[in-house]
């Protein structure tokens, strides 16, 4: 059975749908106002981003 | 006389060629007839201007030497505390805020060494980007093409200087607010050492990285200010510094101007490639976006629509993110600048870019990053942003090309390395390879867009 639930928080443990946004911010005694969505979920994307590198492999040494 | 030295200013004032009320005057009439078409003065504080140009004069004629910075004309970013003004930190929601008490500890420095206060300056709101788009006051426009952003987010501070309306300002920089519009309006801007310079008074951002800075038109002049603010006395300079370039993620997305000027400058210096660059710019990105994000939590709370929407959807993506990405981002940090100065110990001055371009446009505030489009509000720090991360002194100074749009490179050091910088950027100032190139043409009158007292 193919799995239509949405997708869960990012590896890097960001909320990146309404439904956990909203949980998240109620966490904090927060609401997301609804025409803040739109830029809250591409504002945390790019922060998902960010995290995803942070955690990842160390690239390099000092040369 | 112009107001493009501060050293020249208090010079003249001293030694009574010039009153301080005259050069206040002639300031205060500049700012009102040509700053419209900057965005760049947000309060014209005429009455205090005269009060402190009045002290200075009546202490020269007590045959009291008023201080280093003897009726020269400042201004500041709108998040410095001025007594008896709400500090707005570029943000309507603090507009009629309780006035401060007293001023910002940085201001009573310069007030002690006889410096005169004449405007406070646009802002990102909240200091929380590169462009200084501000929804309350407008875009601040840069002096060499009012079609182009100043930066951000001390672009105020920039302009007025580039324009050579007031000979230096106070910026913060966090991220590289006062390292990216010191680079696009082509003058000098100073990220100190991490807490090298007094923050009391200072509305905060991300306390992390937080530092207050000056704007300056010369290298004599920022190492004037720097001594009066950090109550030292001037050391002499080296006969020669170790230099080295860093190479890596600091030599992509660069302009090839900055590239030219680098072989000019430094064409044997070893080429340094730092390991991580781009984790920890996105290390650093994490801890701004958590510190501002919780800083502004109870106010988003309330009125997040009260915010500037170039803000608020950032500030409230950092308020939701997990504490444990935070520590791990912090943690990181800790291990990351021990690698670093380790690395940089045999060196007194990195060189890099400032910013990856010219001044984009108002227009279409985009630029160039890794092959796409981004927006420059967020990524024109991307070669400053790794440095404060970092906690290390970066002074942005300008190549010399006449006739160009303005861009920087930053002279990084170790700790507390400041003089060594002002000591090497002297010596390209001397040789003509960085200086300020005035904008071309003088700005046209236009409406006073900021308050008058």
């Amino acid at each position: 059975m193919t799995d239509v639930s949405p997708p869960a928080a990012s590896a890097q443990g960001l909320p990146r749908n309404e439904a956990e946004i909203d949980a998240a911010a109620a966490a904090l005694e927060m609401e997301i106002p609804q025409a803040c969505l739109p830029g809250v979920v591409a504002n945390l994307a790019l922060l998902d981003s960010h995290a995803e590198l942070l955690l990842g492999q160390s690239d390099s040494r000092c040369v | 006389m112009r107001l493009n030295s501060a050293v020249a200013i208090a010079s003249a004032v001293r030694s009574q060629t010039v009153t301080a009320i005259e050069v206040t005057e002639q300031c205060l009439a500049g700012l009102e007839a040509r700053s419209g078409p900057l965005v760049a003065v947000t309060r014209l504080l005429a009455d205090r201007a005269r009060g402190e140009a009045a002290a200075v004069d009546a202490k020269i004629a007590q045959g009291i030497d008023p201080g280093p910075l003897a009726g020269v004309p400042y201004g500041v970013k709108d998040l410095f505390d001025v007594a008896g003004l709400p500090t707005t930190a570029g943000s309507a929601i603090y507009a009629n805020a309780a006035p401060a008490a007293a001023d910002a500890q940085a201001v009573a420095r310069l007030r002690d060494a006889g410096a005169v206060l004449a405007a406070t300056l646009n802002m990102d709101e909240f200091a929380y980007g590169f462009a200084t788009i501000n929804a309350q006051h407008g875009t601040t426009r840069n002096p060499h093409d009012l079609d182009r952003l100043a930066g951000g987010s001390s672009g105020g501070s920039a302009a007025v200087v580039g324009a050579e309306l007031l000979p230096f300002s106070l910026g913060s920089d966090t991220n590289g607010s006062v390292r990216v519009p010191a680079s696009l309006t082509g003058i000098y801007g100073l990220k100190p050492t991490h807490d090298a310079l007094p923050m009391g008074g200072v509305f905060p951002f991300a306390a992390s990285f937080d530092d207050a800075g000056p704007f300056t038109l010369s290298i004599a002049d920022m190492a004037c200010v720097w001594h009066v603010l950090t109550d030292t006395a001037p050391v002499p300079p080296e006969s020669a510094y170790r230099v080295a370039r860093l190479g890596g993620r600091f030599a992509e997305n660069v302009d090839p101007a900055q590239s030219a000027a680098l072989d000019l400058i430094a064409p044997d210096a070893p080429v340094i490639d730092l390991p991580d660059i781009a984790r920890a710019r996105s290390a650093a990105f994490l801890i701004t976006a958590f510190e501002g994000g919780r800083l502004h939590r109870n106010a988003l709370a309330s009125y997040a629509m009260a915010f500037d929407p170039a803000t608020r959807d950032r500030l409230l993506a950092g308020a939701l993110l997990p504490k444990t990405l935070y520590d791990a981002a912090q943690a990181f940090r800790a291990q990351y600048k021990q690698r670093v100065l380790e690395c940089i110990a045999d060196h007194d001055v990195l060189i890099a870019p400032a910013t990856p371009c010219v001044a984009p446009t108002v227009a279409d505030p985009q630029i160039m990053i890794d092959g796409a489009l981004k927006p420059a509000r967020a990524e024109l720090g991307i070669h400053t942003q790794p440095i404060s991360f970092m906690g290390l002194p970066s002074l942005a100074v300008p190549i010399s090309r006449p006739g160009a749009l303005p861009l920087g490179l930053q002279l990084i050091g170790r700790p507390g390395g400041e003089t060594a910088l002002f000591g090497y950027a002297a010596m390209l100032e001397e040789k003509g390879l960085i200086g300020v190139t005035p904008p071309p043409g003088s700005l046209k009158p236009g409406s006073f867009q900021g308050d008058t007292e």
